[in-house]
């Protein structure tokens, strides 16, 4: 759980677990998710790649470039789908899903999940 | 600009400033030393430069005395799309012609804003600059915002990019990079660094001073003789401005849809041959100011406006209710009736990057460019021989030219002999390539999670050391007596390295679309399909690749295909039939 994009797949496969939707189409809402994240401190488990991501503020919102490059990523790659025609959301393909999934939930796994659940929209 | 950006606490930078100033001192002492004589003659207040894109333009006094310093006549040997002529005969054009295009698109993209905006500039100027006359505060904004577009360029070295993507990995630069980022509240690379520092130096400021002295003729209405701060233009050039108003003259600069893309895009296509197009003068026509607001979550801007700005910008709670503060700024937007040209600015960078920026050969060429350049780097500051600041003036003293100079000169035997291999076009070969068309249904899942965590800027140098170890350990274990018997001997000798481009970007072009007559701003990504395109590009287009020497194909061809399969699992001949190049 070194890495932002590692933090990011593990996040959005419990998301997934959670059936909460995974906006593409719209980032702003991973980006709260992730100002938020980094903004708390003293929870167990955080990974230190929090304290230096970087956001933009050059705009009515937030935005992470790191995070708005890996999340299209993981689209083009072809690592998630994306529903179609409009890319508003991605899903995580079963085989995906388990290489994804972390081996240990931790602390900071559970409350970053409670954040995402009043951050984004349930999967209708 | 009321108060002044003080550089003291930005250790980097301030260092970097400094460095340039005596560099610039020291190596063209005739324009920036003590006893400079430039300009020796008198100045005209303008002169009239032709452009090949976009034609006959003026020039100011204080434009051409730059122009005509080193600081931008260096850019005359910088190519700018880096080693593409290897592939594109004619893209040979520099990046001297580019930055007066710039200014050039920079500053007819001001006047259009002017002209097109109902009255707000006429409110907000005169009161900001203390009462000044409009007229006043217009012609300072123009020179200013027009000389930060004319150096925003002026840090690049030799074969622009090819060469940023090694020195930015020093130390002082990555270091003065998080500075730099910390003081625009938005993420800034070397490049910009570079121009910023240069763009603050007391050397480009003491000759400007002393050419205002020698101005002839300074009646006519281009020929703006008073004050320019160059601290406001250094900051329009990291795309910020000294008061949120004035955001626009940032976004101009640098922004999704700046001059500077407006410029290099049809410089590139139309140098290269390529009949890509966009119209401009639908641009312009449509281009204009848009009230919005600029969030400030973590206090970058209130400390940024309260270093330049006395307190003139007024911060107050954002209205979208996350208990963020904000300022009201004026930005440069794009109505939705403007589509098709924003379609045509997005689909020539889409086929520039297919056509030309990740070409298979550019690429090669290029990354062997690299790796000489790294191995020159890393010589250099091998036990401390030359400090990091003494390495950027190195830089800055380097251009094309040293290709065929310094380097196919070396002592070194490998910095000679891939520079023998470069002037002479003997570039390495793609020996394999991995898109995420290729893989099959069951070798789907880890082919597509190689390519997403080479996206990952935290894991992708780790990884692609990983594949390139694992391939040097498989040449030795070939046991071809040539390629020595270590990992790195192997690599060097075969010419190896694993190619991971960058991917494009084109989620930015939402921000610069507005409604069509309101205010209100809609995503330019529910009306045009910018996602599929992206998607059809990254997919089919988009390649990782292993690159090797000619002579050495066949053996690194099935080293790459045991490393990947080291790291990946993915065993099928189904995927290696497709990944594999064959001549």
């Amino acid at each position: 759980m070194g890495t932002l994009g590692d933090f990011m797949k593990e996040l959005a496969v419990l998301m997934a677990d959670a059936d909460l939707q995974l906006p593409l189409k719209d980032e702003t809402p991973w980006h709260h998710l992730f100002l938020q994240l980094k903004q708390a401190k003293g929870i167990e488990d955080r990974p230190a790649f929090l304290d230096n991501l970087v956001f933009d503020w050059d705009g009515p919102a937030p935005k992470c470039q790191e995070l708005s490059e890996f999340l299209h990523a993981l689209h083009w790659s072809a690592a998630v789908t994306a529903h179609n025609p409009t890319y508003e959301a991605i899903q995580i393909g079963t085989d995906v899903a388990e290489r994804w999934r972390p081996s240990r939930q931790t602390a900071f796994h559970e409350w970053a999940l409670e954040q995402a659940k009043a951050e984004f929209p349930a999967r209708v | 600009m009321a108060g002044g950006l003080g550089l003291g606490v930005y250790r980097k930078l301030h260092e970097i400033v400094q460095g340039f100033d005596q560099h610039l001192s020291d190596a063209h002492s005739d324009f920036f030393g003590q006893g400079a004589s430039h300009p020796v003659l008198d100045l005209k207040g303008h002169k009239v430069i032709h452009d090949n894109l976009w034609g006959t333009n003026k020039f100011t006094w204080m434009e051409c005395l730059l122009i005509d310093s080193p600081i931008m006549q260096r850019l005359k040997d910088i190519r700018q799309v880096g080693l593409a002529f290897e592939v594109y005969p004619c893209a040979h054009h520099k990046r001297f012609e580019h930055s007066l295009g710039v200014l050039t698109l920079a500053s007819r993209t001001f006047d259009a804003c002017v002209a097109n905006s109902s009255g707000e500039l006429k409110t907000f100027l005169p009161s900001l600059y203390g009462g000044r006359s409009y007229e006043a505060c217009i012609g300072r904004l123009r020179q200013e915002l027009r000389l930060a577009a004319l150096l925003h360029d002026a840090g690049h070295s030799l074969f622009s990019h090819a060469s940023e993507k090694v020195y930015s990995r020093l130390p002082l630069l990555r270091d003065a990079s998080a500075e730099l980022t910390d003081i625009a509240g938005k993420e800034k690379g070397a490049g910009e660094v570079i121009s910023f520092c240069l763009a603050r130096t007391n050397a480009l400021r003491s000759l400007v001073e002393r050419g205002r002295r020698k101005v002839m003729d300074s009646t006519g209405e281009d020929e703006y003789v008073d004050e320019v701060d160059f601290d406001h233009v250094s900051l329009m050039i990291i795309g910020r401005t000294w008061h949120p108003f004035l955001q626009f003259l940032g976004d101009i600069v640098s922004s999704a849809f700046d001059a500077d893309k407006l410029d290099y895009l049809l410089r590139d296509a139309v140098a290269a041959g390529l009949p890509l197009r966009y119209d401009l003068d639908r641009y312009l026509h449509a281009v204009r100011l848009n009230r919005s607001e600029l969030a400030d979550g973590e206090e970058k801007l209130r400390r940024l406006y309260d270093a330049v700005g006395e307190g003139k910008a007024e911060r107050r709670e954002a209205s979208n209710g996350r208990g963020y503060s904000c300022y009201e700024a004026y930005r440069l937007r794009l109505p939705a009736s403007a589509l098709n040209v924003i379609e045509q600015i997005v689909i020539c960078k889409m086929m520039l990057f297919s056509y030309l920026y990740h070409h298979t050969k550019v690429r090669a060429t290029e990354g062997l460019f690299e790796r000489m350049l790294e191995r020159v780097q890393r010589k250099w500051m091998k036990d401390g021989r030359l400090s990091e600041l003494a390495i950027l003036r190195r830089y800055m003293e380097l251009s094309d030219s040293s290709l065929r100079g310094c380097f196919l000169q070396s002592s070194d035997h490998a910095v000679k002999r891939d520079a023998y291999r470069i002037v002479n076009r003997l570039a390495p070969r793609e020996v394999m390539r991995i898109n995420s068309s290729m893989a099959t249904h069951g070798d789907r899942a880890p082919i597509n999670d190689l390519l997403a965590d080479l996206q990952n800027r935290h894991k992708r140098d780790e990884l692609v050391r990983r594949i390139e170890t694992l391939m040097g350990e498989a040449l030795i274990r070939g046991g071809c007596e040539a390629l020595g018997s270590t990992v790195e001997t192997a690599l060097d000798a075969a010419g190896v390295w694993l190619d991971v481009p960058r991917a494009p970007k084109f989620t930015d072009i939402d921000e610069v679309a507005s409604g069509a007559d309101d205010d209100s701003n809609i995503g330019i990504r529910h009306v045009f399909p910018v996602d599929k395109w992206t998607q059809a590009y990254t997919s089919y287009s988009y390649n990782v690749r292993v690159f090797a020497f000619s002579e050495y194909i066949a053996q690194v061809r099935s080293a790459a295909r045991a490393a990947i399969a080291d790291v990946t699992g993915v065993r099928s001949e189904e995927f290696y039939a497709k990944a594999q190049r064959a001549r």
